[in-house]
């Protein structure tokens, strides 16, 4: 993320409980609707569902779960950022998709150290926007660490 | 061809079935004829796709039997034996997914039979056996599915050799080693931590045991039987379906949620209604249990395993679906049963398939996902122990097609004659009473409408002698053979038996594949597929 090529970043933005986060853009494979889900039981908080996309079978990971952040208010529909990891295409789930935005990279920065645990291990830089800080979240982080932090907690 | 563009070609072939599936729900709602025919054309041309997409990949057995002509050499030199090996059926043809997963426990068992079975060549002559040891490979199709037969003219198992081990490994009491049928005590080999083998050999006995085996073939869909006759040899018999891309399977719905049982798994289904449930239900210590055909059989309800929340105690039917596998059998009990579908298995991510319980999933007419169930580990989360199984399993896993199989069960009827005959259970679709109005005939023969096709209705009466009594209902056993379904009309479904003793006699008249005393009577088997063909030649 932080390759100082003076290429400024892509990034696709998008909300959690109101704070803004975002992913560079050439990790999002595609944006999705609120989409019909299947739950799995017995599997760890952080997996929503299921959903079908285009015919493949997709983890839905619920990225508030991820970020210990307070559960998604009843009646709200969560949207899909799709990402592709190792292990092939995962959903995550957000509120609301903002702007593809472009920043410079010399608006980022690494995150503090004192951030909690939870957004340190997915949280891989902090853009400061004229209004708001926005976490640059790494999907590759998250699609490793998913089955490990729920079964840590 | 590419073996990528082929995963490619079935995908996309799984696609289109999906969205055939959903076509014709769509076309049903609908409800226009001109529709209906198209999506009915449709329907035809997907599957024979589908039939020829499934046969690009399959590939011979030969592509793993190949190797074993050397490893067969090699490990009998290595262990001073002589062994002939003979092969049959190598052009058999199955899915190539398939072909990789069976290689290994096959190796395995083959080494085996040389290791354990086969004698030294001067054991052999004193037996009376030539000095040749000869181990037999047969493939060959069986009803949708293949089996593979590895047998060897070796020492044999001695049962007694085997529950002594078992029980000093401490898997099983001697109490209740003693009480083992012959198949049961084959069975102990499966469990895990067992192992005949006095020392360690070279080939072997190092941990990677027969458990292994029947795990892996399981993980197939498939099942492993042993035979052996102490002094005359051993035959493993595996059976595997053709392939996993595509399975049959019966839809279950519990809490709002669907699941696919897949239908090699399941036994039978029964429907407990809400006022009878006090009463069939029993509970020991809580566990739920109930009696089926004289046996004990856990009850598992699915919410409660998967961990569904309880929607409170609301008098409900109860759906119970008696699944197998891995020797267990157990009733997982279900709000509701849908329909049987081929189902297009698609992959779920790795941290899923950890669970243990989902092997897959598959997208449903709908377009939603619905999990696929692992029945063996349901059984595990459910709790259901490993040593129990093996006796709770006794008639499931006693070989269960075979016509002399003496502890099969058996549907006991009466045709009009004197005497009663049966007709075995594994041979039975399904029984049905129809109103005998509602009979038409057609060309000669009577027929009637069944679940949107023509079922031909047989009169067993006419073809074994005795008097066709006049009667409003009529009591059908439907069989099937290969495509079609026919009725056999009987005059009285008289119980389900599971006769102690085998064949008194073999053979018999056309039709008839031995006698049996069941209930103290002489009582004719009747072999269905030979009765089908007699109908079918009376048409």
């Amino acid at each position: 993320m932080m390759d100082h090529d003076h290429q400024p970043l892509h990034l696709c933005t998008f909300l959690l409980d109101s704070h803004a986060f975002a992913i560079a853009v050439d990790q999002v494979q595609e944006v999705l609707n609120p989409q019909a889900m299947t739950r799995v039981p017995l599997a760890p908080p952080v997996v929503h569902g299921l959903i079908n996309l285009r015919g493949e079978i997709v983890t839905a990971v619920d990225l508030r779960t991820r970020l210990s952040m307070p559960p998604r208010p009843a009646g709200k529909r969560p949207m899909n950022v799709v990402i592709t990891s190792g292990d092939g295409p995962m959903s995550l789930l957000v509120d609301d998709i903002g702007d593809v935005i472009e920043v410079p990279w010399e608006s980022c920065e690494d995150p503090p150290a004192t951030l909690p645990p939870t957004l340190r291990d997915v949280v891989v830089t902090v853009c400061k926007r004229p209004d708001e800080l926005l976490l640059v979240i790494d999907p590759a982080r998250v699609a490793a660490t998913a089955f490990v932090t729920s079964a840590r907690s | 061809m590419d073996v990528g563009t082929l995963d490619r070609l079935m995908n996309l072939v799984g696609e289109l079935v999906l969205a055939r599936n959903q076509l014709v729900n769509a076309a049903a709602n609908i409800g226009d004829s001109a529709l209906a025919a198209t999506v009915q054309r449709v329907n035809l041309i997907t599957g024979e796709l589908q039939e020829g997409v499934m046969k690009t990949r399959m590939q011979p057995i030969q592509s793993v039997w190949s190797r074993y002509p050397r490893v067969v050499r090699d490990l009998a030199a290595s262990c001073g034996k002589l062994v002939r090996l003979d092969v049959e059926g190598a052009g058999t043809e199955l899915d190539r997914s398939i072909i990789e997963a069976i290689a290994d426990p096959l190796t395995h068992l083959v080494r085996n039979a040389i290791d354990h079975g086969i004698e030294a060549p001067s054991t052999r002559l004193a037996a009376g056996k030539p000095d040749t040891g000869r181990l037999q490979l047969r493939a060959y199709h069986e009803g949708g599915r293949v089996n593979i037969e590895l047998a060897d003219d070796g020492a044999g198992i001695d049962p007694a050799a085997v529950t002594a081990k078992a029980v000093e490994r401490g898997l099983i009491t001697a109490a209740r080693a003693s009480q083992l049928s012959p198949q049961e005590i084959y069975n102990l080999i499966f469990l895990p931590g067992f192992s005949t083998a006095k020392a360690v050999s070279n080939l072997s006995g190092r941990g990677v045991g027969m458990d292994v085996v029947r795990t892996n073939v399981e993980r197939i869909g498939g099942s492993v039987e042993i035979e052996s006759t102490i002094g005359r040899g051993t035959t493993v018999r595996i059976r595997i379906p053709l392939t996993l891309a595509i399975i049959p399977a019966l839809i279950v719905g519990t809490r709002e949620e669907r699941f696919a049982i897949p239908q090699v798994n399941l036994l039978e289904l029964l429907l407990i209604e809400a006022e009878a449930v006090g009463k069939t239900v029993e509970r020991i210590h809580g566990v739920p249990v109930m009696r089926l055909r004289g046996r004990l059989l856990a009850l598992v309800d699915l919410a409660g395993v998967l961990g569904l929340d309880d929607p409170g105690e609301e008098p409900r039917d109860w759906h119970v679906v008696v699944v197998q596998a891995d020797g267990v059998q157990f009733g997982l009990v279900v709000q509701d049963i849908f329909d049987t579908e081929e189902i297009v298995v698609k992959p779920i991510g790795r941290g899923l398939r950890g669970l243990e319980v989902y092997p897959g999933a598959t997208i449903m007419g709908d377009g939603k996902v619905a999990l696929i169930l692992d029945v063996n580990g349901l059984a595990n989360k459910a709790g259901v122990r490993a040593a129990e199984r093996q006796i709770a399993a006794r008639s499931a896993t006693a070989a269960p097609k075979k016509a002399d199989a003496p502890r099969s069960s058996y549907l006991l009827l009466r045709t009009g004659a004197e005497a009663p005959m049966a007709l075995p259970l594994s041979s039975v679709d399904r029984l049905e009473e129809f109103d005998s109005g509602i009979v038409e005939r057609v060309g000669g023969s009577d027929c009637i409408q069944y679940r949107g096709e023509i079922l031909e209705l047989v009169y067993l009466a006419d073809l074994f002698g005795g008097s066709r009594e006049p009667s409003d209902v009529l009591r059908v056993v439907v069989h099937t053979s290969g495509e079609k379904s026919l009725g056999f009309v009987v005059e009285e479904i008289a119980d389900v038996v599971e006769p102690e003793v085998g064949f008194v006699r073999q053979g018999g008249r056309r039709g008839v594949c031995g006698s049996m005393v069941i209930q103290g009577k002489v009582t004719e088997i009747l072999d269905a597929e030979t009765v089908h063909a007699m109908a079918n030649g009376a048409f």
